[in-house]
Parts: structure tokens; sequence; C-alpha cells
């Protein structure tokens, strides 16, 4: 009997993956992980960095123009500003102290592209891409969220648009779309 | 990279379906549904990944880009420059210092391996005591005690160590030595160059092993050295001597050997003698050259020939080259054999080498090693001489060829501490094990040759409670110091005041020194005396009078390419490298002649007993190989570890006892009291890479007579007569698609030795996995790149022909036209890519592939280990079952130039991007560049009148271009 049940239930789900993953409408929604936002160890607002107070990103996340890892800042960049601003709020000294031991803060990713797929910043940066257009919004966010697919179609189109038909401000994109751009 | 360690070890592929073919064919339906069911499902939530930022991140450190730090390759005493690649914070790639002036940005096989040693998951972790973990403060008072022991009871302090050839480290060695009345330093090679010193001490009085200048000579005759493959500094000498061939067309070489070397394989003209001939035939010939010089004394000739007519003949042919030969000549041997040594001293001096082709004044000094004195040691620590017993940085106990004496004579020491940073049979001997770091950890230096000083710094913190034998002799001897600071010290005082720019100041210097990684400073000369002529005949009676067995068979004990001591047989890269010559992996074997095989019965891979006239005697598998002397059988040293770790333990057998003392030296020769069939033992399996040997007069390695060059007409041979035209031009794909660049590869035959660090260097830059002995007999090795070896000619003496081969990226490509689901296509640069991530693993491409250059993951091969993890390339995609993958050209490095150079809106240049290959060639065969630029160096060279594609004949287009072998012929005498 619980023999029965069981090829029952994975033939029926055997058949909903099958119709997902074979229709084009739904098989993009397989690893998609738009509206992603997990609790981060530090409460941690964009909106008040970037917006409110207008530190242009690229201050905290300084390798993205030097390599292909734009990287979450060292807790010592934070203490830049927070050595004075909010010195005694709980999360700063949790920043603070993770500089006096240099035991680093632990975040959470948010955005993760899959092991085969190579991304590097400093080619989008360089060309003038704006950060929004992958990462979306985050100025507005008081918790980072995902809200783009990142998905290779995704990708592919705006390497495309860029290519055909460059934003302001931007010239010889060239964009490849080749496999060998990104999987390697 | 990581082979599956455990399943390496025990032989057994990395995975198996047992359970998947014991299942009904329902049930396994059933819970291949349920998995996808579930892996749909888990396909919704988001996997939780970490990211964890430095607290403070030091300036000079981005996430993703590599930095580079300058130091000294810790793979052998030849101490070859090496730059280190460190990615976030992990060293992952060991490659050849350009600037280096002896290694000159070659590195072996032995150094590219070096960096996975860091990552040994069976590393000692920190000190034990007996085997049992203990502390280093428990460690130190125990130590520190015994040693104020001995200066109370004025028994020895004994230090036995490999070469160290370090100012800094010798002076640290001669203080700690200096605290205590009975102290000796002992220094230990498992290569033994002690008869080469002692030669020299008798004729010049200096007790110094010459720097060779391969680049200096114009003819070189080598009796059984395989410069180019493992003797003294094989990296250097290829480049030395692959510049200096390239450069002058009349360059030749004579090499005399029993096997066939790496070195024979290359030469101009070969002769085969066993090691006893060779001595025979050293002496001849130093008595025809002296002769026809007419600067034979009465004395030298009284001497009564005692060899062979066919000794007399190689002899005679080899003095007339010496002689008729009006540039620079040199004369090399590596018998261990002081009065064998002396012969080919003389017969340097006789043809007025010194100087120009053997450097004495500012000698090597590599190898310092002594087995006399090892052999007086173990004397003394039988006697119970012996209060305290350091070993570091060598292995006796398992090549030295009385391993249990010494055993035995280790276990009479109260205080026996051993340093290696890896357990092995030495370590297991020792009381106290108090583990170095690696040497990737610690620092370090080295003084290869006079005068030159390298560093080595350390790239990352210990990974685990090591300490440096420096910063233990240190702590030893009371001293509140580090060696870092003990280092620039004694930089400071007596390498910077014989600098060049002494002048400036000294922190300036010391840290152009780390940037560079050495230094060159004025070395005083070795006073060399003048030649005695005296030593001469004496040297000759010796040899000549030696006993001789007409028809005996000899044996011959020799260092392989890919391993040779056996230091790191827990590599399993190294492991899996074939050897260039039989092309086995995973063990050794006796390399015996065809005509021997026949006498006595000897099939491939039967076992055979081999015992030397001392008594011992070795069972090992036979290997038939041509080109090998018919009476003597040769065997590689450094298998049959016990102790290296799962890895390394059992590959092969240790042949290290048939080595005979003589004199108190290793003889790494002898007659075999018997050769013999081991009966009632099945056959052995060798795992080989390559089970065809022979060309059938298939055009796949061209060869091009050397004096021809330039002349288009004449030249090569291609070896298409009989190709139509027509089938030539045949095309199924029509004009390939225009690509922005195609970038492609010239690989020159004529530089190409077949060493084999090419294709180490790629296993570690690729991520590529050693997959055990099982698997390499199946044909699921995994090399990217191989070397493909053929033989032609007869048994006795073949031509060999080299030939590196790895995915050729034709234009016309078999395997993108057969896969199903467009996993391999080609791209705007040209190349032939493999999608990983939409290959389904049908193997359709490996199979049209006709250069059968791709390979298929048949298993999960990556480790499971988390330490092997931390040494992967991280620009590289690890690959997983059922995905085919092969050589990508080092895409990562080709995108990572082009990301730069448009990031600096400009072209990449030509020489931008070096495949890993191509960095690591010690005889700088390999160029790659953009083929379609008419500027760049690959395009020029693939324009050579000597270049050919590989079975052009079916019209691929390949990029990967070769220049054709020069033809081997005699030397002119």
């Amino acid at each position: 009997m619980k023999l029965h049940f069981a090829m029952v239930l994975s033939a029926t789900l055997t058949l909903a993956a099958a119709v997902t993953m074979f229709d084009p409408k739904y098989y993009a929604w397989i690893g998609d992980q738009t509206g992603y936002a997990p609790v981060q160890p530090i409460e941690y607002s964009h909106k008040v960095h970037a917006k409110d107070n207008s530190i242009p990103c690229e201050y905290c996340h300084f390798s993205a123009r030097r390599g292909p890892v734009a990287g979450v800042p060292p807790a010592s960049v934070c203490m830049n500003c927070h050595r004075e601003i909010r010195k005694d709020a709980p999360d700063i000294v949790k920043l603070r102290k993770a500089v006096e031991t240099g035991k680093p803060i632990e975040w959470v990713r948010v955005h993760r592209l899959a092991d085969f797929v190579r991304f590097d910043h400093s080619a989008h940066v360089a060309k003038g891409v704006a950060c929004q257009a992958c990462h979306g919004p985050v100025e507005t966010m008081a918790r980072v969220e995902q809200t783009r697919h990142m998905s290779m179609g995704w990708c592919v189109s705006c390497h495309r648009q860029y290519t055909a038909k460059p934003p302001k401000g931007m010239s010889d994109v060239n964009a490849r779309v080749e496999c060998s751009t990104c999987h390697y | 990279m990581g082979a599956s360690d455990a399943a390496v070890g025990t032989g057994k592929p990395g995975g198996t379906d047992d359970a998947a073919t014991s299942l009904k064919r329902r049930t396994f339906l059933q819970i291949i549904g349920a998995s996808v069911a579930a892996g749909a499902l888990s396909g919704c939530r988001p996997p939780r990944e970490k990211i964890i930022p430095y607290a403070k991140q030091p300036p000079e450190l981005t996430p993703g880009v590599a930095n580079w730090y300058a130091s000294t390759c810790p793979g052998c005493s030849a101490a070859c420059g090496a730059l280190v690649k460190v990615m976030d914070g992990r060293p992952i790639k060991l490659e050849g210092n350009p600037d280096h002036p002896l290694s000159r940005g070659g590195l072996c096989a032995i150094g590219q391996g070096a960096v996975a040693g860091l990552y040994d998951p069976y590393r000692r972790i920190g000190p034990s005591r007996e085997g049992k973990p203990t502390t280093w403060a428990e460690a130190d008072a125990a130590i520190s005690d015994a040693l104020s022991r001995s200066r109370a009871s004025k028994r020895q302090v004994a230090l036995l160590t490999g070469s160290m050839s370090g100012s800094a480290t010798a002076a640290l060695v001669a203080d700690f030595m200096a605290a205590f009345p009975q102290a000796r330093h002992v220094i230990y090679d498992p290569f033994p160059c002690e008869a080469v010193r002692e030669a020299h001490r008798r004729a010049y009085g200096v007790s110094v092993v010459p720097r060779y200048r391969f680049d200096q000579a114009d003819l070189v005759v080598a009796f059984g050295a395989d410069f180019l493959g493992t003797w003294l500094s094989p990296v250097e000498f290829t480049k030395q001597w692959s510049s200096k061939r390239a450069a002058s067309h009349a360059a030749r070489h004579i090499q005399v050997e029993a096997r066939m070397s790496l070195t024979g394989t290359n030469a101009d003209e070969r002769h085969t003698l066993s090691p006893s001939e060779q001595a025979d035939c050293l002496a001849a010939t130093l008595m025809k050259v002296v002769t026809t010089l007419g600067a034979a004394t009465p004395d030298l000739a009284s001497v009564k020939a005692s060899w062979t007519s066919e000794v007399q003949t190689v002899a005679d042919r080899l003095a007339d080259a010496l002689v008729a030969q009006r540039g620079k000549r040199l004369v090399v041997t590596d018998l261990g054999d002081a009065a064998v040594q002396t012969l080919a001293v003389a017969l340097n001096d006789a043809l007025g080498n010194v100087g120009t082709t053997v450097d004495l004044e500012r000698p090597s000094r590599q190898w310092q090693g002594s087995d006399t004195q090892l052999a007086s040691l173990v004397g003394a620590m039988q006697r119970g001489d012996v209060e305290v017993l350091i070993i570091h940085g060598c292995n006796p106990a398992h090549s030295w060829p009385r391993g249990k004496e010494f055993a035995d004579a280790v276990a009479k020491v109260p205080c026996s501490v051993a340093t290696g940073s890896v357990a092995d049979e030495t370590t297991r001997l020792t009381k106290w094990h108090c583990p170095s770091p690696h040497a990737l950890e610690a620092w370090s230096d080295a003084e290869p040759a006079s005068g030159i000083h390298s560093i080595g710094q350390p790239v990352l913190r210990p990974l685990y409670r090591t300490r440096s034998l420096q910063d233990s002799l240190l702590a030893w001897s009371g001293k509140r110091m580090s060696f870092h600071q003990y280092l620039q010290e004694h930089w400071r005082t007596a390498v910077f005041p014989k600098a060049a720019k002494a002048s400036g100041d000294f922190a300036a210097f010391w840290d152009e020194a780390l940037e560079r990684g050495w230094v060159q400073v004025e070395a005083s000369p070795t006073r060399v005396g003048p030649f005695r002529k005296g030593v001469v005949p004496s040297a000759l009676r010796q040899v000549a009078g030696r006993t001789k067995e007409p028809n005996g068979t000899e044996f011959e004990l020799y260092h392989s390419v890919a391993l040779r001591d056996g230091e790191a047989a827990n590599n399993p890269w190294l492991q899996e490298l074939p050897d260039p010559i039989t092309k086995i992996t995973w063990g050794n074997c006796a390399c015996i002649a065809p005509s021997l095989a026949t006498r006595l019965g000897i099939s491939e891979g039967q076992w055979i007993e081999v015992g030397a006239a001392d008594g011992s005697a070795l069972a090992v598998p036979a290997h038939v190989q041509v080109g090998q002397h018919p009476g003597t059988v040769s065997i590689a040293l450094g298998y049959g570890r016990t102790e290296a770790g799962p890895i390394g333990n059992g590959v092969g057998v240790n042949a290290g006892h048939l080595a005979a003392l003589s004199g108190g030296m290793r003889r790494f020769h002898g007659q075999a009291r018997s050769v013999a069939v081991a009966s009632n033992r099945p056959a052995f399996p060798f795992a080989k890479t390559q089970i065809h040997d022979d060309l059938d007069g298939r055009p796949i390695v061209g060869e091009a007579d050397r004096h021809a060059h330039g002349s288009p007409e004449e030249g090569h041979d291609h070896g298409h007569a009989g190709h139509e035209e027509e089938r030539r031009k045949a095309n199924l794909w029509g004009k390939p698609i225009p690509s922005d660049r195609r970038w492609g590869m010239v690989i020159d035959l004529d530089r190409c030795t077949g060493c084999s660090a090419c294709v180490a260097a790629c296993d570690i830059e690729n991520n590529v996995p050693a997959v055990g002995p099982d698997e390499v007999r199946r044909s699921r090795d995994m090399h990217w790149m191989r070397i493909d070896r053929y033989f032609e000619g007869d048994a006795d003496s073949p031509t060999v022909r080299h030939q590196p081969m790895m995915c050729q990226h034709c234009a016309n490509a078999s395997c993108e036209s057969v896969c199903p689901v467009l996993a391999t296509v080609h791209d705007d640069q040209g190349l032939n890519v493999q999608v990983y991530n939409r290959c389904v693993g049908t193997r359709y491409c490996a199979n049209n592939c006709p250069y059968k250059v791709r390979r298929f993951n048949w298993f999960d091969n990556q480790a499971k280990l988390a330490a092997r993890r931390l040494g992967l390339n991280p620009s590289v995609t690890v690959r997983s079952r059922g995905v085919m993958e092969k050589c990508s050209l080092c895409i990562q490095r080709i995108q990572e130039a082009r990301i730069r150079s448009r990031n600096e809106g400009r072209d990449v240049q030509d020489g931008e991007v070096r495949t890993a290959c191509e960095q690591s060639c010690p005889a700088d065969a390999i160029v790659f560049g953009d083929l379609q630029d008419p500027n760049s160096r690959v395009a020029r060279l693939a324009k050579d009148t000597r270049a050919f594609s590989a079975l052009e004949e079916l019209n691929r287009q390949p990029a990967i271009r070769y220049l054709a072998r020069s033809k081997r012929t005699e030397v002119e005498a």
C-alpha cells in the first residue's frame, strides 16, 4: 500500500516537473530568486546610505571597478564614518568589534549565479553599466532584495540590446553573446 | 583539481553504481521520479550562502584578482625561480620566474606539482611524540633539555638534512652547531653528487659541483647523465641547451647510456652501453683523446685496456667527434664513482673546457649531500654516541640502501626529532615529529649557484600548527627571534655589502630582492688549483682494472622524470603524470631490452626478480623497452613508499636497497647476480596512457632536415605524399565563419624534449583531476594535454619523437558537427569551446575527434576533501560527472586579458596571454598568440618552412601548428 502511494506521488511530481521544465512560460521560474531578501546579521539600509546620504555605490563596493568581484566592504570601511556617526548603536558596535577582533561579519548572499557562470563586474562598470541595471533600485531598499531574474536569457537580451543600440554615454559596446563569454 | 583521494588510494573509480544495478527497474524509476521532483522543488528555495569579507582588507588585495609573489621553487635542490599565484589569499599555482638567471621562466613537473603539497590532506597538523599529538611547548622543553644534556655529557648533536644552499640557513646552522661541543651537520640527498665533488677535489683541490654551461657548448657528450630530465638542474640545462640548439644548428649532442632516457631521446647520436661499459668507454675516450692531442704521458700509455672491442669502437667515435669539433665541448657523466668522475674531469681538462663550459670559479651550490658522512653518522648512532638527532628534508629510511640499519640506529638515539611537513618513513622512526610548514608558508633562502641568492617567501599563514626548521633551531638555541628577522639581518651583513648597489639603503635593497625573488652579488671566485695530472693514471687503472663479467647482466637505478626521489609520492598528479618514455603512470617497472625479454621469455608486465651482488633481491614488473641496452635492467627509484600517505603508499616497488655502498657512496648500478622470471605471479597491468608506440608510416609528426632551414622546397617530409590534393581540399563545412581573432599555437618539435612540465602545468591550472590507475587502464585519464611519443626504426636504436597533443581547435571541427545539443561550438575568438552546462554527455564529439583529445567525466572526479578544494583554480569551472571536457587554450587567461585590455581601452597585445603550458615550458617550445594578426610571433612562426599540422590530410584546419623536428643525424667526426 505504501509502495503504491509512493508510486502515485512520484509519478505526479515527475509529471509536474516535466511540465514545468518544458513549458517555456515556466522553466525560467526554476531557480528564479526574484524577491529573495534574507535577513542580514546587521540591519544595513542601502536607502539610508545610498539615497538619503548620497554615498556612491563604489565608495563601499570599491572592488567592482578593479576586478570580477564587487565585494561586500570590509568592516573597516564602515568605520571610516561610523567611528564618529552613531557609534554606540548596537549594529555599529558589532562592526567595531569585527574590526577590533578581526572576526568578519558573515553576510548572507543575495545575488548568486551558478558555478558555471563567470561574471566580471569590472567589465560592466568600465563600460558604464549602472549597478541598478542588474541589482535593481538598491538605493531604495532597506533590506536588499533580488529584483531581477538573473537568468541567461535576461543577460543575453541586455547584451543584444546594448550592442544594437548603445545607451547614452556608451560606445563600442560590442557585448558578446558567445557561450565562451560567460561559460568556461 | 583534486582526485577523489580515497578512491585513488584504493585504486577504485571515483564512485560506484552498484546500488543502481542491483535495483529492479520499477523501483529505479520510482527513485528517479522522486529525485527529479525533489530537485524541482529544491530549485524554488535559495541555497543559503555567505559572503565573508575581511574585517580589515589588506590594501594589495582585490577579491577575484590574483597577486603574484616571487619565491623559490621548493621542488628540489636546483631551487629554480618561481612566481606564486595567490588568489583570494590562497596560492593556487607556481610558475617559472622569467627573470630568474638560471631557470629563466621554466618550471618542471615537480615544481608545478609542489603547490598540491600545500593542500595535501595528509599533512601533519601539529607536533607529535611517538605518534601521539603533543604541544610545541612540551616538544621544545624536551628537546632543549636533551640538547643541554648533550652539552654536559659531550655526546653528539647531529643535524641530518637535505641540501640547504641558502647562506642565511647555512649561517644559522653553523650558529646552532657552534653551541655544542660535539655537533655535526650531515647533508644527505636522494640524488648523490658526492663523486663529482670528490673528483674535482682530487683534480683541482676544490670540492665543488661545477656549474655546467650547456649554452656555451657546441658538442655535448653525456655518459648516462639525463641532464634534460633529472640530472642536477634539468630546467636550467634545458633552457640553456634548447636556446643553444635553436641559435646554432651546429650544436650537437651524443648520448651514451644504458636506458632510454629523456635526454637520450633528444640526442643527435645515441650509443647504448651498460653502466660499467660507460666507465670503460670514458676511459678509452680519454686515452684516445689525449693520444690524438699528443698529450699522453708514458704513465698513461702504460694503462692496459681491458674493455671490449665494442666499447673501443664507441670510444674511437666519441674521441674523433670531440677532437674534430672546433667549438667548445662538454663531457658529463652521472656515474656515482669518484674514479669515473675523475676521468670525465680529465677529459674536460684535456679539451680545455674548464672556464668555458665547466665553471669552477662560480660553481653550483646544489646537491651538497655526502653519503660517506651519513654512513659515518649511522655508525656513530649505532655506537650510541649521538644524544640528539634532528632530521630535516630527507628520507633516508626510504632511500638509503640500508634502510633497516638506519632505522635501528635511530632507535638508539635518546632524542630523535624529525621535521618533515608530511609523515614519511623517517618521521615514523623518530620520537618527536615537529612538522615544518609547507615551503609556501615559511621563509627560506637558497643559493643555487655561487653569487645567486634567492628568497623563498611565505604567501600565506601556516594552515596548521607548524614551525620551520630554521625557526625551531632558533627556538632550541634559546634565541628570541624569528627566522624572518635572522634572514634579514644576515642579508644586511653578508649579502647586501657585496651587491653592486650597496651604497643605497638596505630596506630598499631588501624590498627589491623580495619583489624579484633573487639577487646576484659579487661572489669571490673559488680558488682553483692547477690540474693535477697525477690523478689520472690511478683513476684509469682503477676503472680499467675492474673485473668484468663478459656476459653478465647489470642493473641500473635512476630517478624518474615524474617523481624523482619520490618525496612527492602522495601527489596524485605526479603519480598520474606519464613517464615520458614508457608512458607508464602509477608505478615503476624494470625496463628490459626486447632481446633480453626474448632470451629470458619475459613478456610485458611479468614480474621478474633482480638480484644484486650483495644478495639483496627485488621483484618488479618488467617493461619491454626499445632502445634499452640488452644487458642492463633499469629500475626507477622513489617508488614503493610505505608511509607516504594513502595516495603514494604501495605504488610501485622500492629499488633503493639494490644500490651498493662502495667506499661509503651509493652506487646506482652494479652486476645483477640474477635476472629471472618470478613464477606464479600474474602479470602486472601497467596503467599506460599510450599503448601504441608506432607511427606506422603515418604523417603525424613531421621531421625536417636540420641543415635545410629556410629552403621551402627541400627540407621537411610532412609525409603526405600519396594523399591526393583533392582529398585534402575536401570540406564538409564550407567556408569558416570569420572571427575577430584566431587564437592558436605553434609548437616547435625541435625544441620540445618531452619533459612533460606542460602536462603538469595544465593539470594544476585547469583543475584537471587525477583518476587513479584503474581508470587510466580503462583509458579514462583526464589530461587535457598529453605528449605522444613514437618509436621508429629498429628496436636497438630507435628514433623517438615527442609530440605534445591537445585540442587542435580546428576551424573545420569534427566534434561540432556531431554534438546534438550544440555544447561544442566555435566562438568569435576562433576557439572551439566546450560549454559544460549544455553538455549532456553523448560522447559523440570524442568519438568523432581525429586527435582523440576529448576527455569524459565518468565520475565526479573532484576531491571531496576540503583541503584539496582550497587548491582549485577559481577561474575554471569544476566539471561534474557526465560532462565532456578538453583543452580550452586557457580561455580563462584569454578572457582575463580581454577584459583588462577593454577596460583600458586597448587591444590585447601579442604575448599578453600566455597559456599554462607555454609558461612552464623549459625549452620554450610553445608559442601562443593570434594567428590572424600578421605581426604576432605565432603567425610568423606558422609561416616557417618547417610548419605543419597534425593529420593535415583531414583538412581540419587546426589552430595548433607544429614545427617539424630536425632529423637526428650522426655527429660529424
